[in-house]
């Protein structure tokens, strides 16, 4: 029996989660490790010096496996500055850090990156709980690791009894604010770690065995120095080995092994919760015709240790391994070293992760969250807006008109192309999840208003395509923070049952267009509303009557897809689970959008309402599209919960109350100018 | 007279305006039913919103309740079919410019039959299925059933008594069924209780037996977690020797209740029901992909055998695509225990439905789809073409 197993195998299996597969750490709500760990520079640093664009791109490719996909770093460090930070940008002196160089600095400067105020708390009770003066702090500061440190224990207590003894759902905001706060902090730590076993120096020189097998050069770090000597420390920790030493030698080796296992245990568990960079070595075999192929799952620096160990092939991750410590103890070195390590690291990840095919989108992803496509969308749509309200004001010229028409069409550009880089980047169609539904709406009501004003051209529908793209673009980015709270990523996995990319394109994509014609309605419904209540245009007949048509086209054309796409889900249904209808919420909110839609076109189609009333159930409309849209997930029962919309209730209701203003004002509007005109007839009557 | 008086109520039966009021009511209960979903569950408010004749809602203010009556969904969709089979199919005059709305009618008709029939003919379950293991019978997910089965026999011939013959707590008495030494009576069923052992703060409302009796719990809001109890007695038939015996059966209990009469055991046991399958299905192999790193699974599937007779087919059940055959269905749709460790071996769980209707959505869809691109489109150029003309003249 040889040592190794009996001293090193043991320590590995201390840990069942390494015999049984890698999986994300779940939430816990306790302190990450100690803080001391991993610290080591002697006297802190204070500053250090900027990251120059190079290393910063180059760092932003790195692919890594996080959250069941694989994605560039830049994604990973967006994601998580915005869930702590509550934005996708800090200012650190007269620097603006973006997302990879303020996670760089976490990783590589971890003792400067404590003092940054990059810790968002929106709610000051979650802090004045735990015992923190907030007294002479703004509402919207943030604040640092360092600040929060001596209250660390106080704050995952807390969050620790909230977890233990409530249901999530049954949380209080307040509540769900500490949560986050320790769930934030968490996160934090885990990305000062992430680089602490390069950092560490494991006692290789502590015997002559030792230094025979890792030479003398003092102060080895990471773990590719261990790795670089497995076949040497294997064969020195052999019971054989040991025995055919001399007594007296035999204590000192065993006690200097037990020692490098310590660290290598605590190293280990440090590194677990580390980022998973590094891609399997490539397959030796390709899959058989017809055998399944199960996903390739990615490893942390821990995995490759490990794997050595058990004399599972390391080579072309072990190299990146060592790419990556060096890159780390050039920090001290220079940013060029420094660089040129992050290129080969790069590089090196690149040739693993392509030996699966599976770095083809990851450039583009970069440049997805580069360009920004949705932000830029919303200041074209805002500026279209702006430029169609001083059009109104100045009916004569046209280039106001033509101004919105091409910033129109630039913001439906934008969002188009955003739209389908995720679908390209994740390779499904467009709407998956709540987020897209946001961006898949908006497109859809621009679009369709452009295609209205096409036809119609009197500016009603351009307007209303401004105002709708900005007020999507904006509910997006709005909802992407929400989203990052949540699920850290927009692009997140599918469960099972949505991994269909036939019932995804048809079914969700009709279901949503439906949506977006409902909404569009309701929009400009609005306008024949208002424009009535304030007598705009009081006799141009020709307006009002067009505005008529245009919500009673939309209508039948979101009744079209309504139908389909309601139809079509049910299919889905019925095909996938053995029932066409099910009653779920979600399942009756399609239904209702597609009986309002019916119940306006008979109405008029009967009689029952004339203009007025037809403009009145389109916003009725509008009111039913939210609900299925955003209400039945507030229910929190059905087949459906896929959205997080926790928080969405409030701007629901506002919602709610101001359409049901709108209605009930111009129906009491209406009501009184038909008694006026009532009076006004008799009286005309009695005068006669 | 009497001919204007049937054309009178043919014209209110077909009338837009009938369709649009019956329409709003099943808005208005589609909504009050949805919104109920979380208090009450789905399987309760399907059965007083959507499946019922007329039910009285209430609106639950903080200081009193407001009733109001309303139509329950299945008359409203009573209504509204007969209304648009004759006002939107028989009496509607076919021309060039709706024949296209004569289609959506005629789909809408086709889907609303596939609903009927789901209604009237279907039957749905489950089958859980560990590796290796071989059924031919499928569970109910609602309905419960009283089964009867002589023990230690090679064939087991079961007499099942139905739900709906003793629910409702009333005391039945089982007609003699030929074959058994005995007759069975039924009282004090209750729809969903605990079985508990007597103590001395607590005595049931229901007989005792054994130390234990049943204490009524408020039904559940999934229908699936009610479990219900009864009070049952054996009378032996014709025996001076045998006397008569009580039990509780509990849906909760993993086992029967036996006795012996006329030197023959018997078990009684309250479980769902369960359905034959025309073949057998063996769970050869199921396995649980995650998505690298999390817990969320990408895919699970089983490979099963189906045993037909002499043959056997191998067949790989996965979401979004079961096994169909004989008249059945067999989806994938979930997997067990959902505590389990990695490596520890999983149940596949399938559902099973039998839907002479089953395609008729799909058929529908493509009627209805068709109804409404002639229909808009039609509307549509006309309106592109008046807008083209009055650009013209606003040039001119």
């Amino acid at each position: 029996m040889k040592l190794r197993i009996s001293i090193l195998i043991p320590l590995l299996l201390l840990h069942p989660a390494l015999a049984c597969g890698q999986t994300e750490p779940d939430v816990e709500i306790a302190p990450a490790v100690d803080l001391a760990v991993g610290m080591t520079s002697e006297s802190p640093l204070t500053e250090r010096a900027p990251w120059s664009s190079e290393t910063l791109d180059a760092i932003a490719h790195w692919p890594l496996q996080h959250g069941g996909r694989v994605k560039p770093f830049d994604t990973y460090a967006g994601f998580t500055m915005l869930k702590i930070n509550g934005k996708r940008i800090l200012r650190v002196g007269d620097e603006k850090l973006g997302p990879v160089a303020w996670a760089l600095d976490c990783m590589i400067y971890p003792e400067i990156a404590r003092g940054y105020e990059c810790i968002q708390v929106t709610n000051a009770q979650v802090l004045t709980n735990v015992g923190i003066d907030v007294s002479d702090r703004k509402r919207s500061s943030r604040w640092s690791f360092e600040e929060l440190l001596p209250f660390l224990d106080q704050i995952f207590r807390s969050a620790g009894q909230i977890t233990e003894t409530k249901e999530s759902s049954n949380w209080e905001l307040v509540e769900r604010q500490t949560v986050q706060l320790a769930q934030n902090i968490r996160s934090l730590e885990e990305l000062f770690h992430v680089f602490d076993s390069a950092r560490h120096t494991f006692p290789l020189d502590t015997i002559p065995e030792l230094r025979a097998i890792y030479g003398e050069s003092q102060g080895r770090t990471g773990f590719s120095s261990i790795i670089m000597g497995v076949d040497g420390l294997e064969q020195l920790a052999t019971r054989e080995s040991i025995l055919q030493l001399p007594p007296e030698r035999q204590t000192e080796v065993v006690n200097a092994l037990q020692e490098l296992q310590t660290h290598l245990l605590q190293q280990i568990q440090i590194a677990r919760m580390g980022i998973a960079w590094f891609a399997p070595e490539p397959p030796e075999d390709a899959p058989e015709e017809g055998q399944d192929v199960l996903p390739v799952v990615w490893g942390r620096a821990d995995t490759i240790v490990e794997d050595a160990l058990l004399k599972k092939p390391v080579a072309l991750r072990a190299e990146a391994l060592q790419q990556m410590e060096a890159m780390v103890a050039a920090r001290e070195i220079s940013r060029d070293a420094f660089h040129s390590q992050a290129a080969m690291v790069l590089d090196s990840l690149t040739a693993l992760a392509s030996h699966h095919g599976q770095y083809s989108t990851i450039a583009m992803e970069v440049s997805f969250y580069k360009m920004d496509y949705f932000y830029r969308a919303l200041i074209c749509f805002l500026l279209a807006f702006v430029i169609a309200c001083i059009g109104w004001l100045r009916p004569a010229s046209i280039l106001p008109t033509r101004a919105t028409w091409g910033l129109n069409l630039l913001g439906i550009t934008l969002l188009v192309t955003g739209v389908t880089l995720r679908c390209i980047i994740q390779g499904r169609p467009p709407v998956t999840t709540l987020y897209e539904t946001i961006l898949f709406i908006t497109g859809c009501c621009v679009i369709s208003a452009l295609f209205i004003e096409r036809y119609d051209r009197r500016k009603i529908a351009l307007t209303m395509a401004a105002l709708l793209g900005s007020f999507g673009c904006f509910l997006s980015m709005r909802y992407e923070l929400k989203e990052a709270v949540t699920a850290g990523d927009t692009m997140p996995s599918l469960v099972a049952v949505l991994d269909t990319n036939f019932w995804l394109s048809t079914h969700v994509t009709s279901v949503t267009l439906g949506y977006s014609a409902g909404l569009l309605a309701a929009a400009i419904a609005h306008v024949w509303l208002i424009g009535k209540l304030f007598g705009i245009r009081k006799n141009d007949k020709d307006f009002y009557r067009s505005i008529t048509r245009m919500v009673y086209g939309t209508i039948c054309f979101g009744l079209f897809f309504s139908v389909v796409g309601t139809i079509l889900g049910g299919i889905w249904a019925n095909y996938s689970w053995g029932r066409f209808w099910g009653w779920d919420p979600k399942e009756n909110g399609a239904l209702l959008i597609c009986l309002a839609e019916l119940i306006i076109l008979h109405a008029r189609m009967s009689g029952l309402v004339r203009e007025h009333g037809l403009h009145i159930l389109a916003v009725i409309n509008g009111m039913i599209v939210a609900f299925s849209w955003w209400g039945v997930n507030l229910l929190g029962v059905g087949l459906h919960s896929y959205g997080f919309t926790d928080g969405i209730l409030r701007l629901l209701m506002l919602f709610f109350s101001i359409e049901a203003g709108v209605v009930l004002i111009s129906l009491i509007h209406r009501g009184f100018q038909k008694h006026l005109y009532r009076r006004g007839s008799s009286g005309s009557a009695a005068s006669t | 007279m009497r001919g204007t008086h049937a054309k009178q109520v043919l014209e209110f039966l077909g009338s837009q305006k009938l369709a649009t009021v019956m329409m709003t009511f099943l808005l208005i209960l589609t909504f009050l039913g949805t919104l109920e979903q979380a208090e009450h569950g789905l399987y309760q408010v399907q059965k007083m919103y959507f499946e019922s004749w007329g039910l009285v809602h209430f609106f639950d203010l903080s200081f009193m309740q407001i009733p109001l009556p309303l139509p329950g969904g299945l008359l409203c969709m009573i209504i509204f079919t007969l209304n648009l089979l004759v006002g939107g199919i028989l009496r509607l005059q076919i021309n060039k410019r709706n024949y296209g709305i004569f289609i959506i009618h005629v789909g809408i008709a086709v889907m609303m039959s596939a609903g009927l029939v789901k209604l009237v003919a279907s039957e749905d379950g489950f089958l859980r299925l560990w590796e290796s293991q071989v059924s031919s019978e499928y569970i109910s997910h609602h309905e419960w059933e009283v089964a009867v089965f002589e023990t230690g026999q090679s064939q087991v011939e079961e007499h099942r008594i139905a739900q709906d013959r003793w629910q409702a707590g009333a005391r039945v008495i089982i007609d003699p069924t030929p074959g058994l030494p005995f007759e069975l009576e039924i009282s004090g069923a209750l729809d969903n209780c605990s079985a508990l052992p007597i103590g001395p703060n607590w005595n049931p409302s229901s007989p005792a037996i054994g130390g234990w009796g049943l204490l009524e719990q408020p039904r559940a809001a999934e229908n699936e977690q009610n479990l219900p109890g009864l009070v049952i007695e054996m009378k032996p038939k014709d025996s001076s020797d045998d006397r008569s015996q009580k039990a509780l059966l509990w849906g909760g209990q993993n086992y029967p209740w036996t006795f012996t009469v006329a030197d023959r055991s018997f078990a009684v046991a309250l479980r769902k029901v369960r359905h034959s399958m025309p073949f057998s299905i063996r769970l050869d192999n199921f396995e649980k992909v995650d998505h690298p790193g999390i817990a969320t699974a990408k895919e699970y599937r089983s490979d099963v055998t189906q045993r037909t007779g002499q043959d056997d087919r191998r067949v790989r059940i996965e979401m979004n695509d079961p096994l169909r055959d004989k008249g059945l269905i067999l989806f994938q749709s979930s997997w067990g225990p959902q505590n389990a460790a990695p490596g520890d071996e999983l149940f596949s769980v399938f559902s099973v439905v039998r839907n002479p209707s089953d395609h008729w959505p799909l058929y529908s869809c493509i009627v209805i789809a068709i109804g409404m691109l002639i229909t808009f489109v039609k509307k549509f150029l006309s309106y592109s073409k008046r807008q083209a003309e009055k650009m013209k003249e606003v040039a001119r």
